[in-house]
């Protein structure tokens, strides 16, 4: 039996273990690193319909167990990502997740036709929440409404599942997750960055070009988890966890909030063998505990079973 | 790149706010003059990005760095002592070009001298003729003179005159036509002044806010002047005069 395993909608799971969007770059960086067949799936930067130059420098700042980062969604936009960066991963026998993000309905609507059609990539992970751009997108990912809108308009075109990445930078996330489900959201990944900024107390001015940016990393963790164990208990479709991952304890509090899988972000910067370190770990406890990825899922609010 | 458990075999505050240190890795680094290691500063998950800093000297499994304390991570790092472990991550970028002959300017601003003391010593190596013009603000920032003095005829200036000659690398740098090519590291407003006046083209290290260090992140991205954009850390920290804009 394969204690690991996880199905997922459009993802055969080796593990639950996947690189968050944006920070695994389109893996080349790691490939050279690792196997990536050790993962459970690939998340691939953000695709946008043309090519994005990103943000002014400075990009990033450190923070007390965290970092910001208001990277612009740089990439080579959605033609040359499919030309030229999904084709590599293809000699791997993992699941892709291929993040899109845009400006407009009508961005997501073209990103999302021709990724999925590409039949390049396993789900869409729609980003909705990316705070660094303006019309990055975020619009879309506090206002219940309009993602479920968005969501809808995604799904009649997509012909993968479709995945939405929500924003922790709203006072509902229940709400928004309930939204985008009933719009048709095959899963949901869960949190994004939460908007946060740094000053340089020498010169005074904030540290990044952008002013603000997404605060990731260990710190973010306990807003994640909390926010993972309130949704997951509100919907039936499956959570991607992520926020501050960079050990096996932080992968079980995920997976006991209830998500079905975990990803990691951040971590991978500081550690980039981290994911394949963390599968092992993972694989280690379950063998020893005698207890698989699904038996353990949302253990932190289900009833317990073996008292019956 | 890979991942060592370096071993810090011995340091050295050599002026009040800068560093050396020596560090010991379990197998060569095979590091290039102009590469740079990536230092998780220790702390117990306080730090989450790695420092980039380039290596001073290098020889077999044991590598100099030379750094200023410029905030909370640089500090940590320095606090550890002789055996103390570092997480270090290495060698990254590119370094400066293995040139064979004629004469190298190096030119170097504050903890932009340290990579070019490794420079120095591979240049001699290759018996190129080898000059240097190193600058500080003060005599409390001077480093690393009698060392490069080693390899190259060197000139040291500060910008308030206490130690050397009063004022900065670049003076006089549009009639120095001693040399075929340089290499500078240093400051942006520096490495400027360097591509503005030199009268000959050559390499410029450039000290850029890196996170992951090795490509994967874009927090480094720098545009070319043909409007094409590299990551400093991959394709970097070294480019050729000009190639980028700074």
């Amino acid at each position: 039996m394969n204690r690991s395993s996880v199905k997922l909608p459009g993802m055969d799971m080796k593990n639950p273990i996947l690189p968050a969007s944006g920070c695994f770059s389109f893996g080349r960086e790691f490939a050279s690193l690792y196997d990536l067949n050790q993962l459970g799936a690939v998340t691939v930067k953000a695709a946008t319909p043309e090519a994005k130059r990103g943000n002014a420098l400075p990009r990033a700042a450190e923070t007390t167990a965290g970092m910001l980062n208001a990277i612009g969604l740089q990439n080579p936009g959605v033609e040359k990502v499919i030309s030229e960066e999904l084709p590599p991963l293809q000699q791997y026998d993992v699941p892709i997740l291929a993040n899109t993000a845009g400006s407009s309905p009508e961005d997501y609507v073209y990103t999302a036709r021709r990724l999925s059609r590409s039949g390049l990539v396993s789900a869409l992970e729609l980003n909705i929440s990316c705070p660094n751009v303006k019309d990055g997108g975020i619009q879309f990912g506090s206002d219940p409404e309009s993602a479920a809108a968005l969501t809808k308009a995604v799904k009649e075109v997509s012909s993968v599942p479709v995945y939405v990445k929500l924003s922790p930078n709203t006072s509902d996330i229940t709400g928004m997750a309930q939204a985008v489900e009933s719009a048709g959201a095959d899963g949901l990944s869960m949190i994004n960055t939460l908007i946060g900024m740094k000053i340089d107390v020498r010169t005074g001015r904030p540290i990044l070009a952008n002013t603000t940016g997404g605060l990731s990393g260990p710190a973010v963790k306990p807003v994640a988890v909390r926010m993972v164990y309130e949704v997951s208990q509100h919907v039936s479709i499956p959570i991607i966890g992520m926020g501050g991952v960079s050990t096996l304890e932080d992968v079980l509090e995920f997976l006991y909030a209830g998500a079905s899988a975990v990803a990691v972000g951040t971590a991978n910067f500081t550690n980039p063998w981290i994911c394949p370190e963390l599968i092992t770990a993972l694989d280690t406890w379950l063998e020893e505990k005698e207890e698989t990825v699904s038996s353990i899922k949302g253990r932190s609010w289900k009833p317990c079973m073996s008292a019956l | 790149m890979k991942k060592h458990a370096a071993v810090i075999s011995s340091k050295e505050m050599i002026q009040e706010n800068i560093c050396s240190m020596t560090l010991q890795t379990d197998e060569p680094l095979e590091a290039r003059p102009g590469q740079f290691l990536h230092l998780l500063p220790p702390g117990e998950g306080r730090f989450i990005l790695r420092r980039p800093i380039s290596i001073c000297e290098i020889e077999e499994t044991e590598c100099r760095i030379v750094f200023r304390l410029e905030g909370d991570g640089t500090k940590a790092v320095a606090k550890q002592n002789s055996g103390d472990k570092l997480d270090v991550l290495g060698p990254l970028g590119q370094g400066f070009p293995d040139i064979q002959s004629g004469t190298v300017l190096l030119i170097g601003g504050g903890v932009g001298v340290p990579p070019l003391l490794a420079a120095a010593e591979q240049l001699h190596k290759n018996g190129v003729r080898i000059q240097a013009r190193i600058g500080f603000a003060d005599q409390n920032q001077v480093m690393l003179v009698e060392e490069m003095e080693k390899w190259a005829e060197t000139i040291v200036y500060t910008e308030d005159g206490s130690a050397g000659r009063k004022g900065r690398v670049t003076d006089e740098l549009e009639t120095d036509n001693g040399f075929d090519t340089y290499f500078a590291c240093g400051p942006k407003p520096m490495l400027k002044a360097v591509e503005a006046k030199a009268p000959a083209s050559g390499y410029v290290s450039l000290e850029e806010r890196m996170g992951c260090g090795f490509g994967a992140c874009y927090a480094c991205v720098m545009e070319k002047e043909d409007g094409t954009l590299v990551k400093a850390c991959l394709d970097g920290p070294v480019f050729q005069s000009r190639e980028v804009l700074l």
